[in-house]
Formats: C-alpha cells, structure tokens, sequence
C-alpha cells in the first residue's frame, strides 16, 4: 500500500495552494456578501485549466483524474465554497455526464469549451415534483423533425443563471418515464425559449448562484442527444454516483479550514488566565474534529482511487458524501462553539462556513438517499434488490 | 594595543609575515561608518586572540586615520581592493555584510570558503584555524553554524547586530598607498528611473507593517503613521477600531476577522490590542507597541513597549529618522 | 536571448516548526518548494524570454529529489528545458561547490547570455553564488534587480531596475551577465493544471547529470565551508518597556528601527 500523491498531483496542490491562498481567499467574503460570483477570477481559473481538472488532454482537459479533481475541490472549498460549488456543479455533474456518456462529436464540440471556462455548464435534474425521487420529472422533449423541443421548469440549478449549457433531463416517451423514456439534452442556453430565473435567496453559497430554469419550446437538434434516447437517468445517476466523491472531497477542506481556524484561535485566546488550548474541553472537540477529517481524508482519496482504477466505488461515493457533509457541518459547528460570540459574527468567516456547509447534506442526493445507496449496495452484495 | 607592543609581547617581528592577518576590506568612506568601525573593531578582537595584525583596504586615504583609530595595524589604500587583496596572502578577510558581493568576488579569486552576514559566534578555532561565524535562516527562525576550512577565509559580518565600536584616537599605524588602476566598471548608471513595483503582495505577507489603532487619537496621525510606513519600506494598516474610524480599508485590517500578518517588524501605534487583533499577529518577529494605557493588552504580544501618546511619539520618531 | 535561471528548492517554511527552548526543530511534514527569490527569478526569465524574440529559458538545479520538482514547476510554467543535477550532497553544499557545478552546468546547456537567481536563499549560505559566479565567467554582476528588460537601443545589452534609498535607478550591463533578483520583485505566474500534468507526463522533460557526468571529481566537490549544525536564537521574551524622557525613548525607538 502507498498512501503518498504521485509528484503531479502534489505539485497540482502546491499550485492550487498558492492561487486559492493568495487570490481566491481575499475574494471570498466579497463573494458571499455581494452574492455575485467574481466574474474575473472565474475567467482566471479557466485560463489554469482549473475547469477540467479530471477530463483527459484530447478534450481540453488537465488529465488529472478523480485525484486531482478532488484536490481541487478541497483547497477551493478550504477558502470559497461558493467558487467551490460554481465548480462542482460545471465539472462534477455537468460536464461530467457529456464525459461519461457523450459522443466523441458531441464532446468534441462543447468539451474543449467547458474545460477552458469559456462555457460554464450546469445540470439540470431537480423540478418543482421532483427532487429525491428523480424519476418523477415531467420536463417533456418532443421530437419534431430534426429536432427535439423541451418544455417545462427545473428548479435549485445550481450555475442556472450564468450557465451557457445545461445538461438537461427530459421525458421523451411518458408511457416509459424514467426508466427508459428520459434522454438528457445539451442545451445551449442562448436559445429562444430558454430563460432562467432570479437567483434564490439562500442560506449559505451566496456566491453560488441557483435558480430555476424555464422551458418554453426550445428548439435542441438531436445531434445535442447526450447518450442514447431513453437511457438518460442512467447517465444521471452514473453521473451523481461520481460527484459524491469530489463533494465529499469538498467537505474535507470545508472541515479543515474549521480545524485551522479554531488551532489558531485557542493558543491566542486566554480565559481564566490561561489559554483555551490548556481547556479539556476544547481539546476534546479538536481531537475529535482532527479524527473525522482524518478518517474523511482516506476514505475521499482511497475512493478516488477506486475511480481512478476503474474498480467499483458507488457504495464508497455514498459514503463520501454522507461522511464528508456531516463531519463538515460538525467540525465546523464545533469550530463556531470555539470561537463563541466571534463564531457568529458576520465579519468572520466560521460564520459563513457554517451556513455554506449544511446545504452539503441536502444537494446532490440528500443525506437520506445516500443512506438508501449505501443499503442497496450492502443488499446488493447478499443478493436483495431494493433499488427500484 | 599597538604594533610595537604586540610584537614586543610576542617576541618576533611580525611585521614580516603578513599571512595569519586579519584583512578587512572597506571601500569607500566605510571606515568611517558605523558598521566599517563595528568589523574593524571584531578584527581587532580576533586579532588580539590570534597575535596578529588587522589591516585595513580602503580606497580613500581620508578614510584611515578613522580605520587605525578602530583597530588596523595598516591601512593600504586601493582602487581594486579584490585585486590587491589577492596579492597579498591573507588568511582572514573580513567586510560588512553590506559588501557580500565582493566579498563573493574575492572568494571565488582566492578559492576559498565564505560565510555571509554572520551575526554571531565569529571566531577562530585555534587547533585548525578554522573561521567559524553562525549566520541566520528562514528569516531568523534559527542559525547555521558555519565553519570555513579552506586556506584563505572570508566572512561577512551583519553589522547591526554588532556592538557600536569606539575609537581609539591615540593608536597609530602606517599607511600604504598601491597604485592598481581602478577596475572598469561593469555596469553603465541610468540614473532614476520612474520605475513603480507592482503592489502583489497581499498584506498578510508584507515584511513591515506599521499598525493603527483608535488610541493614535487624532486622524492627523494617520498620514504621519503612512509616512512612517514609507520610510520603514512598509505598509500602513490597523486594527478593527482604524477601520470604524475610516482610516484603513478591510484588506488593511489586522485581525482575525480581517488579515492574518507575519512581518518581520510590526510596529502598532495606538493599538489596544484584543485577542482578535492579537491572535493574527503571533506570526510577527518583532511586535514594537506604542500605547498610553499602560495595562494595554498589546503590550503582552509585544517584544518592546512604548507607555506614551502615539501623537506625541510619532511626530518626535519621523523626525529622529530623518 | 538564452537565459538560464537557477533554481533551489528548500524546506518549506510552513513545514516545520523551531522551538527555541528545546533548541529542535520540529518537522512535521516532507515539503518542499522553490526557494521565494527564486521563484521570482523565474518569473523574470520567462517575461523577459516572452518580450524578446528567439528568447529561451532554460532551469538549473542542483541536489536530490526537490530539486527535480523544482525543475517540474519551471517546466509547467514554461521553461524550455531542464537540467538537474542529481546528487543529494549538493542539497547543503557550499557556494564555491555550486559555483563550480554550474560553470559545468551552463557549459552543458550549451552557455547562456544571462544567468537569473534569486537574491535571497532562504535556507542556506548559497546567495553568494551569483557574484561567485560571475567572477568565475568573468561576466558583469548586478544585485538585486527589480526588472530586467533588453536594452532598448543596443543589442546584447541588458536594463536592469535596482532600488536604492529614496527610489529605483537603472542600470546597463553587456551580455553575458549574472543578475540576482529581488525577492518578491516579480510576481510568479501559476501553472496551469495541464500543464503540471504535461510536465510530469513527459519522460524528457528533465534532462538528468551526476557531477560525475559534467567532469566533477570528488576534489571538485569538496567543500570549504563546514556544516557544524544549528543554532537558535534566544528565546523570545515580551514586555520589555523602553523608560525614560519623551526625548530618551524616541531615540532608543528610532535606533531599534534602524537595525
């Protein structure tokens, strides 16, 4: 067993170490109190190919496989996670689903684009019926000639307002649903029809945008089938299985900026004549917190590498997700309890990570769906079928 | 102690055998300065240990009477000290760390080892005659102890942390004059040029930092304290009260709720000094706090504490600086 | 213009801690990066390579596995090439030492027009090496340049910016030359993650000597400068208070500054 990052993903880190340290971090508390993401430093980030960190080289990629891209995903979400959650859904679940499953023309087409930044994706799945039973969308695609037409509303599209492609679910035969009558669409989001939404008023990830998207016949050629007609909730669970990983990566940096922060703020902060740090109280949280980013971390990277090596990984991207999302909400509330009245205080940025996190146990499959993977493929193994 | 008591104490002439002396090379009016005086002064300490002579090389005859008066048996006079120095077998050369670069140059001509701004431990080990001097890392963080080991040895020395040398106006010593021409110059002076460094670094990693608070009274000492940034080479900021006033801007604010700063000099004027300010600058090297309120907590986090008005020590320090 | 820049890599500061009562250094992780000054050497090899046609950046390093990384970085943010001197001794070797491999060195890559390092080694005595070696070439040095650009009216010169008290001034040097460059002078551009990936993708990215290979004899190599270890400054105490008039403790204040 070796347990060490190869020299390009360590020297991947140092870079984003660097760029998230020195640009993106005096960004971030801009980010959040404008809710407008920073349009400059996206355009940046494309120019680093930080936009296609996990996709091969022939599409634009950095060739740096699930590894990397959870790298990325930890040092953005260490400092911004509303940049994180911009990136996430474009490389994660958006232009991951054109990679996984796309024609290589259809790739070629929008890969190089979406790798680049040039094009930000988004994923459209969620509708104002459906969210964890996915296979209730009533988004409908009508073939007409050459061309399909879509008509209908998603909702909570994270990247809905600045996307320039969607991935879109959509019902192209009702007596089939879900179970092969979906077909996912590439949407270019100039089309006539197509609008989004006001940015929702969030929680947390101000700087993320979310909105609902609007379908009113438009017009998608069927060159923009991404797959096959009718097997698109395939790809879309093939798709979020993957993106539990780089989440769970996510929520690793999240639960360690928390464990930094509260490091640094117990040897300075003295009460009772003594620094908290001397506090058992304060040392249980921070041995507990530093044990579950641990067992995190082995369990994010050994799940990439399953990836990686094409060995089978739903069961731990479950996990992944399940595990990261509820250690980050619990390191970091243990890290605002540290900090008292500081933890709270719009100024500081545990404040702001508190609500960023708890959204990561409700988005991408909540808490409970995760649950559900996790049995079904523990079931699975012993032979039951729960999955419908 | 002069040459002729040191040779009578020793019983020889040493004046024949210049290899065992110490040279110290200071052109310019260096001799003069503060720092020439402080190494002429430690060549003077080891020489007195070793039983040998200091000789100094100068390029301006003005200049010896202050080097002899600081320690130099000699001063030899040149327009190119690395070539004279060549010629004349040393076994010790020393220069202020502010001449690294021709201490470099006259290594790299005689072949032998250097140690730059050494700042403590310089001696001689007297078995090998080794030149031993422990110079800083990582900004201070520790030293290295060094030890030169080929036949000629060249150290520099950082000045600043030498003691202040005093002269001796009664010592005496000859002086010598070498005709070697002048070196051509290598490089061709512009002159000034309109030349503005990008401003890149982020405040938490600025090297001087020169820190307000709401107890430098009036916002008149705002734009003495960003004189006194600049003529330190560093950066205004403040703590969350200088903010609230309107003095600085967010990226300016020291604190955990703002910049976290490790600078080698931080300098809060008028800083009370809460956790939260004080929590973001354990990473500071040197902490110089100026604050009436003797029980201010800044001056539990500072390494030297000023009890006064900021607008009183402000004006009276720009001053002093010049 | 074939520039070669000069690259160390040393022990990063984030990684370890030094703890001045015990007299230890703690290290707690293994990591590595470019020495700062370096790093912005780097930086003004390639600018000044981009601004210049038919300009070439070649990297330089010298000592065991970090360096090679170092030469990895300089090669994903565009370096041409790549030549490391593989030998662990040379990670704490001595000026004079290094000096001498990169005379061997620039005489591998074919010699250079322009020699770039940083003006600060963060880790070790190894600053002297840019004046060492332009007086072993017997080529012009300048110290602690700013900015570094192509005469603009005479060919095979070069401008460089220094800093000197009350402002900048420039001065003109001919080619071939050694600049050193100012810490924190010239900002790094970061590599971009295919680029990284490029880097390490491709077998002949580094070009790999032993001393041996460059014609360096254990004789050549032996040092003048002895290592007898670490030292730590005292421990650091607060509260000192400085007494006295208003007059008495702006002057100890202004000396205190002055260091």
């Amino acid at each position: 067993m070796d347990f060490t990052f190869s020299p390009q993903h360590a020297a991947l880190r140092r870079m984003l170490r660097d760029f998230c340290q020195q640009e993106l971090r005096p960004r971030a508390a801009q980010v959040d109190h404008t809710g407008q993401p920073d349009r400059e430093i996206l355009r940046w980030m494309g120019e680093l190919g930080l936009f296609g960190v996990p996709f091969s080289q022939e599409y634009g990629g950095a060739g740096a496989g699930e590894i990397g891209y959870c790298i990325l995903m930890e040092e953005l979400n260490r400092v911004c996670p509303s940049t994180a959650a911009i990136i996430g859904a474009h490389i994660g679940i958006a232009a991951m689903s054109l990679y996984l499953d796309g024609s290589p023309a259809l790739k070629r087409k929008y890969l190089p684009d979406l790798c680049a930044g040039r094009a930000i994706g988004a994923f459209g799945l969620t509708e104002p019926n459906a969210g964890s039973d996915a296979a209730a969308i009533q988004l409908r695609a009508t073939l007409e000639g050459d061309a399909y037409f879509l008509d209908g509303q998603k909702m909570w599209i994270t990247n809905g307002p600045i996307a320039d492609l969607v991935m879109v679910l959509a019902v192209t035969d009702p007596a089939l649903g879900a179970h092969g009558g979906a077909t996912v669409f590439v949407v270019e989001t100039n089309t006539a029809g197509f609008s989004a939404g006001k940015p929702e008023k969030k929680m947390g990830l101000h700087g993320s945008p979310t909105s609902v998207l609007n379908f009113d016949d438009v017009r998608v050629p069927k060159e923009n089938v991404l797959g096959q007609v009718g097997l698109g909730f395939v790809t879309f669970m093939k798709t979020l299985d993957i993106g539990r990983v780089s989440l769970g990566a996510a929520t690793l940096g999240g639960a360690e900026a928390a464990l930094q922060a509260s490091l640094r703020w117990v040897k300075a902060r003295s009460q009772f004549g003594r620094p908290i740090a001397n506090m058992q109280s304060i040392q249980f949280m921070l041995a507990d917190m530093a044990t579950e980013i641990e067992a995190l971390r082995s369990l994010v990277y050994r799940t990439a590498w399953l990836v990686d090596t094409d060995r089978p990984f739903v069961k731990e991207a479950g996990m992944c997700k399940l595990l990261g999302s509820e250690t980050a909400s619990r390191c970091i509330d243990r890290a605002l309890q540290i900090h008292g009245a500081l933890g709270v205080s719009r100024e500081f940025h545990i404040e702001r990570g508190w609500r960023d996190a708890r959204i990561g146990e409700i988005f991408e499959g909540t808490n409970e769906i995760q649950r559900i993977v996790i049995a079904s493929e523990l079931l699975q193994e012993i032979g039951v079928r729960i999955r419908p | 102690m002069d040459l002729a008591d040191l040779s009578a104490l020793l019983g020889e002439d040493l004046a024949a055998e210049t290899f065992s002396d110490i040279w110290v090379v200071l052109p310019g009016h260096e001799a003069a300065t503060p720092a020439g005086a402080a190494v002429l002064a430690e060549a003077r300490r080891l020489a007195d240990a070793l039983g040998c002579y200091v000789h100094a090389v100068l390029s301006d005859d003005a200049a010896a009477p202050a080097a002899v008066a600081f320690g130099a048996d000699r001063a030899h006079i040149t327009a190119d000290a690395v070539e004279y120095v060549s010629g004349q077998n040393p076994e010790f050369v020393l220069l202020p760390a502010g001449l690294n670069a021709l201490a470099a140059r006259l290594a790299q001509r005689l072949d032998s080892g250097l140690i730059t701004a050494v700042t403590a431990g310089l001696d001689v080990d007297p078995d090998t005659r080794a030149l031993r001097g422990s110079r800083p890392v990582y900004g201070g963080d520790y030293l290295l102890d060094l030890a030169v080991t080929s036949p000629v040895k060249i150290a520099t020395l950082d000045t600043a942390t030498l003691p202040a040398a005093y002269a001796d106006p009664g010592r005496t010593g000859e002086t010598l004059i070498s005709d070697l021409p002048a070196p051509e110059p290598h490089a061709r002076d512009l002159g000034r040029v309109d030349y503005h460094p990008p401003a890149w670094r982020p405040l938490s990693k600025g090297r001087v930092i020169v820190s307000i608070g709401r107890g430098l009274g009036e916002a008149a000492g705002v734009a003495q304290a960003q004189a006194l940034a600049s003529r330190l080479g560093g950066e205004l900021a403040g703590d969350r009260s200088a903010r609230d006033s309107g003095w600085i801007d967010e990226a300016h604010e020291v604190g955990v709720t703002g910049q976290e700063v490790a600078p080698d000099l931080y300098l809060a004027l008028g800083i009370l000094g809460d956790t939260i300010h004080n929590a973001a600058i354990t990473g500071a090297r040197r902490v110089i706090a100026v604050h009436a309120n003797p029980a201010a907590p800044i001056f539990q986090a500072a390494d030297v504490c000023v009890v006064a008005e900021p607008s009183a020590v402000l004006p009276a320090l720009l001053a002093a600086l010049g | 213009m074939n520039i070669v820049v000069l690259l160390r890599a040393l022990r990063d500061p984030a990684s370890f801690s030094v703890n001045r009562r015990a007299q230890k250094i703690f290290v707690h992780r293994d990591l590595h990066r470019l020495n700062p000054a370096d790093h912005n050497a780097l930086e003004a090899a390639l600018a000044l390579a981009g601004a210049s046609a038919g300009g070439s950046v070649a990297a330089l390093a010298c000592g065991g596995e970090p360096a090679g990384e170092a030469l990895y970085q300089a090669r994903a943010m565009g370096a041409g090439r790549a030549l490391w001197v593989k030998d662990e001794a040379l990670q704490p070797a001595d000026g004079a030492v290094v000096t001498r491999v990169v005379q061997q060195a620039l005489a591998r890559l074919g010699g250079a027009d322009l020699v770039l390092l940083g003006a600060d080694v963060l880790d070790a005595d190894l600053a002297q090496v840019g004046p060492r070696l332009a007086a072993a070439q017997g080529w012009p040095f300048v110290e602690a340049g700013y900015r570094v650009r192509a005469a603009p009216a005479s060919q095979g010169r070069l401008q460089v910016v220094l800093a000197k008290p009350g402002g900048y001034q420039a001065v003109e040097i001919g080619l071939p030359a050694v600049v050193s460059i100012a810490v924190d002078s010239n900002k790094p551009r970061y590599p971009s993650a295919p680029s990284i990936m490029r880097a390490y993708a491709d077998l002949q990215a580094l070009d790999v000597v032993s001393p041996a290979e460059l014609g360096l004899d254990q004789a050549a190599l032996a040092a003048r400068v002895d290592r007898l270890g670490e030292s730590f400054p005292p421990e650091r105490t607060f509260g000192e208070r400085l007494e006295g008039t208003l007059g008495d403790v702006v002057a100890q204040l202004a000396a205190r500054l002055q260091r």
